[in-house]
């Protein structure tokens, strides 16, 4: 186990890795409805979470999908 | 050649490289789809005949035959809530169908634009024949279910998607050209997330959904244009927050099981 530190919105958070995504979206209560999540710049998909294993000093963007017109 | 009444109509845009001569003409000849007739496909509408979008059918007879089009799609009537964000219609529209009602106030910019109008709401059963034959489409609808669904029937016909949305104070947009191959889709995106599904219970202020409108009709002038070499990024998300001025970008890749693309 070691400590990584991440950047969610441009917000420095410490994390244990290994660690998903998905397991990082629960910690810390991110997810909600029509959540979206890029690491590094590229989206990556709802299904992709979980498997998704998150190194030190990446960046997270998470957003909200609106489809209004 | 274009004329002189046109290279003076479009003299402002024709200085740009990304337009010239040569993608004034592409721009006049394409045949452009607009589903959903809202804050955004009404204003993407204005510019798109504005900048020559099937501008040039009717007006020169002796000039070689010319295909352009603009296809407005759209079953639903004006009501006096769109009034606040969706700027061609006022109150003499009231009630009229959107299909009827812009295309009478984009024919005030240019009487001779090749308008066609489909006034019913885009579905999987009959969105095949709506994008028949079209250069591009515009996703301006404002519902999960319907995008979805254009997305698939034009990644199924490799006719690329320009599509945008807005609610609250935030818009966000991407272009999708599955002949590329290189980036997910609107699928790859959505996939197994909920998302909210129109601007009603959220709110929406005019200006941002005007901004998304104004960004999507800008892609797809560049594309037009200069087709393959248009200087434009496809399966980029962006993602505009209008308070605060911010956009971002970020690449969609395609999703490997998803079941449109792949």
């Amino acid at each position: 186990m070691t400590q990584i530190r991440l950047h969610v919105n441009n917000q420095a958070i410490n994390a244990i890795s290994p660690i998903s995504i998905a397991e990082l979206v629960a910690l810390n209560q991110l997810g909600s409805e029509g959540t979206a999540i890029a690491c590094n710049n590229t989206i990556i998909s709802k299904q992709e979470w979980a498997t998704t294993y998150l190194k030190d000093n990446d960046s997270l963007d998470v957003f909200t999908l609106v489809a209004g017109g | 050649m274009l004329t002189h009444q046109e290279i003076k109509r479009y003299s402002r845009q024709l200085l740009l490289d990304d337009i010239d001569e040569e993608g004034q003409r592409n721009i006049a000849n394409a045949h452009v789809v607009i589903i959903g007739l809202g804050g955004l496909g009404s204003v993407a509408a204005r510019y798109l005949i504005g900048a020559g979008v099937a501008a040039q059918c009717k007006a020169r007879a002796t000039a070689p035959s010319c295909e352009g089009k603009l296809t407005l799609v759209d079953g639903d009537t004006v009501d006096v809530s769109n009034l606040q964000r969706q700027t061609s219609y006022n109150e003499m529209h009231l009630g009229e169908l959107k299909t009827n009602a812009l295309k009478s106030e984009l024919q005030k910019v240019n009487p001779h634009a090749n308008i066609e109008l489909k006034s019913r709401f885009a579905d999987s059963k009959n969105l095949h024949t709506i994008i028949q034959n079209a250069t591009c489409v515009l996703d301006c609808t404002d519902n999960v279910t319907v995008r979805k669904a254009i997305n698939k029937v034009c990644v199924s016909a490799k006719v690329p998607l320009f599509i945008a949305s807005a609610s609250g104070l935030t818009w966000q947009a991407i272009n999708i050209n599955s002949a590329l191959n290189e980036s997910g889709c609107y699928h790859c995106l959505v996939s197994h997330i909920k998302v909210n599904e129109n601007c009603i219970s959220q709110g929406i202020l005019g200006p941002v959904v005007g901004m998304a409108a104004c960004h999507q009709a800008t892609q797809v002038l560049l594309y037009l244009a200069k087709k393959a070499h248009a200087n434009i990024k496809w399966g980029h998300y962006i993602h505009a927050d209008a308070a605060q001025g911010k956009m971002q970008s970020f690449f969609l890749p395609p999703s490997a099981n998803c079941e449109v693309c792949q």
